[in-house]
């Protein structure tokens, strides 16, 4: 991967015409995913390899944040440490430009809203495995109401319990059923 | 076929593909939560399993191995436990499934550690307690099923965290498979153990799927965990058990090699993960038997004792003529559920109904 990088600036490829070609990579990979030619250790391995392909862009080019990029403050919910799929999906939104904020696991409401009132994201990315935790998913929508940020930012939430109609209940604006969608889903709530 | 047979002669009738008397159930586990429901008083131990078992009628009574005499699980921090691997798993409350937790990590991440590993064994005393009681209780006349929980991909890749494993497939093969072998000896061990203890039949659980597919590309899964699986089906068939495998997920891309290892039944066929339980017996009865059919994500806890009726009446007319189904819950009688006394009343109308209206012949 290293040296494919390398290649394409020696060749005069800019940082962000790279990107661009890992965004693509991984639309092609959701398609082959949802097209059930691909499976869950290819999507892991395409995650890994776009990460170590932005580590070598990194040590090239001043990586700053990007003028007009989207931001994404991610993480999985208070009560909750699972992340394999919060991780996939965290891969993919930086590796496709996007300037993303992962507070990781277990993480507080308080402490989302603090992260995205400090960084301005428009967009919250909410993770949960556990029929029990996802409802902390809620509270976090009421805590960013509360704090007067809600109509600033999308909020997207995944993971294994969650469905649309769980999305639409606790008022998200959209669910991610599996990782590879989410920049699916994203394109369509950013037109919206 | 005449009526009266034990529960354990129908458990043999379905898997040599003969009508039993009625269509056998099988549960691969119960959690203590329900039990205490259904029994109407605290749950105390494997006696009370075992009275559960014998109350509903559960033909195929399925008991796991059990911890070393006097250990105990660590807890490292509040809300984390380690378990006798030295894996991490979430203590939820009040969520929790019958004292077990849900998994967060492993405890081997490089080939070192591995090496300074001290991994359990199976032949140890306290092993086989559960699996003793119950069989010594009802060992004559249910098909008391010694149950290897975790298989060899799901306890090798528990061992690493599941993604790390994925990424060992592809890109560290022979540590992968170092760690499958490991678990491959552990399992045919437990096997021999549950034999030896008077099991007839054995229930391997081993998921290797969610609800899109396997883990991983079926050639990886050909390459990497075929043979070990292969392997252990033909170890446990040569001591003269019968095996019930159990996978959750979509296993549809790889459902050949089930087939061709050998196997006389698969449990619990997802609905949700797009399983469908009257095609795969249409299509193989006759070297498959099919475990599962009553919907416990959906149906079980948030439907009506009326909507539970009809679905298991469905399944037995569906699939139930000429034997090969088995009728059971689509995972486990468990517990994480929003309303547990309709829960459990819900569970007791599967059963009713699946004793009522499973009785051969059929149509």
């Amino acid at each position: 991967m290293q040296s494919t990088v390398d290649n394409a600036l020696t060749a005069g490829m800019t940082a962000s015409q790279v990107i661009a070609g890992i965004r693509k990579g991984f639309e092609e990979i959701g398609r082959r995913y949802e097209a059930g030619e691909y499976f869950l250790s290819e999507l892991i391995m395409s995650g890994e390899t776009a990460k170590s392909a932005l580590e070598t862009l990194k040590a090239h080019v001043q990586m700053t944040a990007r003028e007009g990029s989207a931001k994404v403050v991610i993480g999985t919910v208070e009560g909750d440490l699972h992340d394999i799929g919060k991780n996939i999906v965290s891969m993919i939104l930086l590796s496709s430009g996007l300037d993303v904020y992962d507070l990781g696991i277990d993480v507080k409401s308080a402490d989302y809203v603090n992260e995205v009132r400090q960084t301005g994201a428009q967009i919250l990315g909410l993770s949960a495995l556990l029929t029990t935790t996802m409802l902390n998913m809620g509270t976090v929508i009421e805590d960013l109401k509360k704090a007067g940020l809600r109509e600033k930012i999308k909020v997207i939430i995944g993971g294994q319990p969650t469905s649309q109609e769980f999305a639409r209940q606790i008022g998200a604006d959209a669910q991610v059923g599996d990782a590879p969608k989410v920049l699916k889903v994203l394109d369509k709530l950013m037109e919206a | 076929m005449s009526a009266g047979m034990t529960p354990k002669e129908r458990a043999h009738a379905v898997l040599d593909h003969k009508e039993p008397d009625r269509i056998p159930l099988l549960e691969a586990w119960a959690s203590d939560l329900t039990i205490e429901k259904i029994l109407q008083r605290p749950f105390k131990g494997i006696n009370d399993t075992v009275d559960f078992y014998k109350k509903l009628e559960i033909d195929f009574a399925c008991i796991s191995y059990g911890p070393p005499k006097d250990w105990e699980r660590k807890f490292p921090h509040e809300g984390v436990f380690l378990d006798e691997w030295g894996r991490k798993w979430q203590y939820v409350k009040g969520a929790m499934w019958g004292g077990y937790g849900f998994y967060i990590d492993g405890t081997i991440k490089t080939a070192e550690q591995y090496d300074e590993f001290e991994f359990p064994t199976a032949n140890v005393p306290g092993r086989m307690d559960a699996f003793e009681t119950t069989f010594k209780r009802i060992g004559d006349r249910f098909a008391v099923t010694g149950t290897i929980d975790e298989g060899i991909f799901q306890r090798a890749a528990l061992m690493t965290g599941l993604k790390e494993f994925l990424v060992y497939l592809h890109e560290a093969p022979s540590f992968a498979r170092q760690l499958l072998k490991k678990h491959y000896e552990f399992a045919v061990e437990l096997g021999k153990l549950f034999i030896d203890a008077g099991a007839e039949f054995i229930l391997v659980g081993d998921d290797i799927a969610d609800n899109h597919g396997p883990f991983m590309p079926p050639r990886l899964y050909e390459q990497f965990v075929y043979p070990y699986h292969r392997s252990l089906v033909q170890s446990l068939k040569k001591r003269g058990a019968k095996v019930v495998w159990d996978s959750d997920g979509n296993l549809m891309p790889i459902l050949g090699y089930l087939l061709d290892m050998g196997i006389d039944a698969l449990h619990p066929i997802e609905p949700t993960a797009g399983m469908d339980i009257v095609k795969l017996h249409r299509d193989y009865k006759d070297r498959l038997s099919v475990a599962g059919g009553v919907d416990v994500v959906n149906l079980l806890p948030l439907g009506s004792e009326e909507d539970v009726e009809k679905a298991v009446v469905s399944v037995i007319k569906e699939a139930g003529s000429g034997g090969g189904l088995i009728l059971g819950t689509t995972n486990s009688i468990h517990s994480s559920v929003p309303d547990l006394d309709k829960f459990a009343r819900n569970v007791l109308k599967y059963v009713e109904t699946a004793h009522r209206f499973g009785v051969y012949p059929i149509r």
